[in-house]
């Protein structure tokens, strides 16, 4: 059942690519929700006290919302969900949503494989208006069991720097929190 | 939950893998272009150009054309000077190294009055070329046809959306604008908008044109990227006594013999919209810069070998290379 879906999932873009009978916003929201169900790899770190080590994680980007400083008259600085990259990576401040899974469990950190992080980042143009590069800086709150305490979630702050108008880029997280206090990721973001 | 988990820790790898191919497969063309071209464009340089036209405006000029390579065209009507699709960068869409450099130094331009953008595709519109002309020339127009404004950032040049014509109930007219005496209207195009790939090749979303200038007597055609159709044309060529038309010839396979592909007219094409428009004369672009599927330069090879076989276009077709001007005589 679960291979069936995995399938599906993967061959959702090209199956609406097809589809005669839809409209074009539908095809468009089909399309875009389809890749927003990428996740992207993330390494994170699991520690305590004496111990450490790296494990590998899932981790999906959900913008619910994006100002952008470079709107033109024509459009609207704000958008909701949808990001249309331009005015995103040529200057924006957003909140931001990241589900994650780790792929295994936090034995030294005794935290739960789930977590969900929240907050917000300033994306900074830095080559041909952010199109070719563009960095980001922004704080974050990730809600996460502690499976033995009761401290479920920490603080961090988030780096980035991202490449080819924003769909490809590296984040980097600094936890004010020992049982996972580093993680790198890859950010892969169509729209 | 354990089930999904071990599912994942087991083809991680082919998570991964079969994620990037339904990026490529979903049209993100970039990401195809940059597995193509990445190391090239990291160690590569694009060819230099020797003696660049230091003053190409000039006072004593009343029609000249500087191509500066693929699309971007630089023109001087009298006093009013125009820039088409202006992309100046070495790297095309952050991963496509052109083939030779930009045939003018934006320093060496002293004025612009008009920013012409056909579309948003990367290879017609550079964001960091549209912020230095925006440096230099905050006063000039940037007109761009519906629905790229979603990919223009906010400048101080005085902004301009005009309305596309490209269908035949339209009668392949979109709408005229008059500034100072200069006429601009946007006029049929066949393409596609978008910029990104999703959005390019999945949603069809609007955004492309060609445009009519019209100053001083002179007419100009820039066609922006088109495939063929021989109604529009014709239509276009009976509404305007076009002196100049700025025509792409490719990319193309076959550029010799077939006419066009859904989205481009080729060469053969290009030469069949010369007869249809009706222009006094043609100057080919869209070749040279970017590795489609062959040599850059093929579909101007392969115009040159119809010249040679239909020597009446000889007089007609004026051949640039990159960075190198014309001046037509016109009183």
């Amino acid at each position: 059942m679960l291979k069936k879906l995995f399938i599906s999932f993967l061959l959702l873009i090209s199956i609406t690519a097809s589809a005669q009978d839809s409209t074009r916003a539908a095809l468009r929201n089909r399309t875009w929700l389809a890749t927003q169900l990428l996740p992207t790899p993330v390494l994170m770190h699991d520690g305590n006290e004496t111990d450490g080590r790296l494990i590998t994680s899932l981790r999906w980007q959900v913008i619910p919302l994006n100002f952008s400083f470079h709107a033109n008259k024509y459009i609207s600085p704000f958008q909701f969900f949808y990001v249309n990259p331009v005015r995103k990576f040529t200057g924006s401040i957003e909140l931001f949503v990241q589900p994650e899974l780790s792929l295994a469990n936090f034995n030294y950190g005794n935290i739960g494989r789930f977590g969900l992080g929240t907050g917000s980042r300033i994306t900074i143009p830095v080559k041909q208006q952010g199109e070719h590069m563009a960095i980001s800086i922004g704080g974050k709150y990730t809600f996460r069991k502690d499976l033995l305490a009761d401290n479920n979630g920490y603080w961090g702050i988030e780096t980035g720097m991202y490449f080819i108008a924003d769909m490809v880029g590296v984040q980097f997280n600094y936890n004010f929190d020992k049982r996972t206090r580093y993680n790198i990721g890859l950010y892969i973001k169509l729209f | 939950m354990a089930y999904i988990l071990n599912f994942f820790r087991k083809h991680t790898g082919e998570f991964i893998f079969l994620s990037l191919l339904c990026i490529a497969f979903s049209g993100c063309w970039p990401f195809r272009v940059a597995v193509e071209n990445i190391g090239r464009t990291i160690t590569e340089e694009p060819d230099s150009i020797p003696n660049k036209i230091k003053n190409p405006i000039r006072d004593d000029v009343r029609f000249s054309v500087l191509w500066i390579g693929h699309s971007s065209t630089l023109i001087q009507i009298e006093d009013k000077v125009f820039m088409f699709d202006p992309v100046f960068n070495d790297v095309i869409g952050a991963v496509t190294l052109r083939s030779k450099e930009a045939g003018v130094e934006l320093k060496d331009i002293p004025k612009l009055d008009f920013v012409m953008v056909s579309h948003a595709h990367m290879d017609h519109m550079s964001l960091g070329t549209l912020k230095d002309l925006d440096d230099k020339f905050p006063k000039a127009k940037l007109i761009f046809p519906y629905g790229a404004e979603k990919y223009l950032a906010d400048y101080n040049m005085d902004m301009i959306r005009m309305k596309t014509g490209n269908n035949a109930a339209l009668n392949y007219i979109g709408e005229t604008k008059n500034f100072d005496g200069v006429k601009i209207t946007t006029v049929f195009a066949s393409h596609f908008g978008g910029r990104y790939g999703l959005d390019s090749y999945l949603w069809k979303v609007p955004g492309y044109t060609g445009y009519i200038i019209e100053y001083k007597s002179i007419t100009v055609f820039f066609a922006g990227d088109t495939a063929y159709d021989e109604d529009a044309f014709k239509n276009i060529g009976e509404k305007f006594h076009i002196n100049l038309a700025l025509l792409p010839i490719g990319p193309c396979r076959e550029c010799d013999s077939t006419v066009s592909s859904f989205s481009h007219v080729s060469t053969r094409g290009a030469i069949i919209m010369l007869d249809d428009l009706k222009a006094d004369y043609m100057i080919p672009v869209h070749f040279g810069a970017i590795t489609y599927f062959n040599d850059p330069r093929e579909p101007m090879y392969a115009l040159k070998r119809i010249i040679e076989e239909e020597p009446e276009y000889k007089d007609k077709v004026k051949i640039l290379t990159e960075g190198e001007q014309i001046v037509f005589e016109y009183k």
